[in-house]
């Protein structure tokens, strides 16, 4: 498999990344953290305890306020706690989320990006931005590849005919690798 | 067995979800955030997961070198650090309640120990002697001596009524205090 080629911008990306998803090799997918299961979880073995709960319920509030009218006053606060907990949470998932499906748009191909890689030199990245912005130019690329193709074909056969056949071949080889560049 | 009244009652069923538990006394452990993001996961799926964090070296990075990100990146560091202020306040406040509900419990030190509720009288005695204790104490021994000066073999009234007001007066001290 050849070592594919990237951009410096899209190695950055990869770094910015990797510690808000599950990183490159897992090609930066990414899971809401489930707050619920975590906090049964996260306790270890020999401290099984169960860690509190992240909401106060209506029936806790309404018992309190009924029972226990001095613990009242602390109950609300936490439960008013408990509720601005929760929107940061939901603001904090969906601003993640905003995040990383921005920072996709700067990968050329997300399905490989576990793959190892190669930085693009300057010269390679002004060719690759030259024929990303100009699809005639693209065209006119591979349909010269295509023709190179064909050409070879058309020769037949043989030691006789390698003459021809070489330069055909040299040509070809470069279009393709400027191919592979431009594609990634 | 110990009693409690329906009040201490009603505080260990309202501690009971927000903190270790009553078998734990009530003690109160703060929810680790980055300790848990790597803990929760099964061996299988070892992923990490998101930081809860955005570095300032991560946002310098993304404005030189990607600035068309750098305002969404914005967007979700502001939201971590109101999460990060979110779960202090949760934290604070859940420490408050718990030591607020503990202050209210007769004994923290006895509360995983099983436990009957106390009828309405015995709550009514309790109303009626909470500031007591040194008469009741004055008044017991006070009763002792006089037992301890009846001769043994005595078993006349006036003894068995001695007898009976200690045992009255013990079992209010004993529910009261």
């Amino acid at each position: 498999m050849a070592i594919r080629k990237i951009s410096k911008k899209e190695e950055v990306v990869y770094k910015l990344l990797s510690s808000h998803t599950h990183g490159r090799d897992y090609c930066f997918q990414e899971s809401g953290f489930l707050w619920d299961e975590a906090r049964y979880r996260y306790a270890s073995w020999h401290r099984k305890r169960e860690v509190g709960s992240f909401y106060v319920s209506d029936y806790e509030l309404d018992l309190c306020k009924k029972e226990i009218p001095e613990l009242y006053g602390e109950l609300e606060e936490f439960h008013q706690a408990s509720l601005a907990f929760r929107k940061a949470r939901q603001a904090f998932e969906n601003s993640r989320s905003k995040f990383v499906n921005k920072s996709y748009t700067f990968i050329k191909d997300i399905s490989k990006v576990y793959r190892s890689y190669k930085l693009l030199t300057p010269q390679e990245e002004s060719l690759c931005s030259d024929y990303e912005s100009d699809p005639v130019k693209m065209k006119a690329l591979t349909d010269k590849i295509q023709d190179l193709n064909n050409q070879i074909n058309a020769i037949p056969v043989g030691r006789k005919f390698a003459k021809q056949r070489n330069p055909l071949k040299e040509e070809l080889k470069k279009l393709n690798f400027l191919l592979s560049i431009i594609k990634g | 067995m110990r009693k409690i009244s329906k009040k201490e009652q009603v505080v260990y069923k309202l501690l009971e979800s927000h903190s270790s538990g009553r078998e734990h006394k009530f003690a109160c452990e703060n929810f680790d955030w980055d300790e848990s993001r790597y803990k929760y996961r099964s061996w299988y799926r070892r992923r990490t997961l998101g930081s809860f964090y955005v570095s300032s070296k991560d946002l310098e990075l993304c404005k030189n070198e990607v600035p068309e990100l750098h305002e969404k990146m914005t967007a979700f560091a502001e939201a971590a650090e109101n999460l990060r202020k979110a779960q202090d306040k949760f934290d604070y406040t859940r420490l408050e309640f718990i030591r607020a509900g503990r202050a209210l419990c007769k004994d923290p030190s006895v509360v995983h120990r099983s436990y009957n509720i106390l009828t309405p009288q015995e709550e009514l005695i309790i109303e009626q002697n909470k500031d007591k204790k040194d008469e009741l104490v004055a008044e017991l021994s006070k009763l002792t001596l006089q037992l301890e000066v009846l001769p043994k073999n005595d078993y006349s009234k006036e003894k068995q009524d001695i007898k009976s007001q200690i045992q009255k007066i013990e079992a209010i001290l004993k529910l009261c205090f």
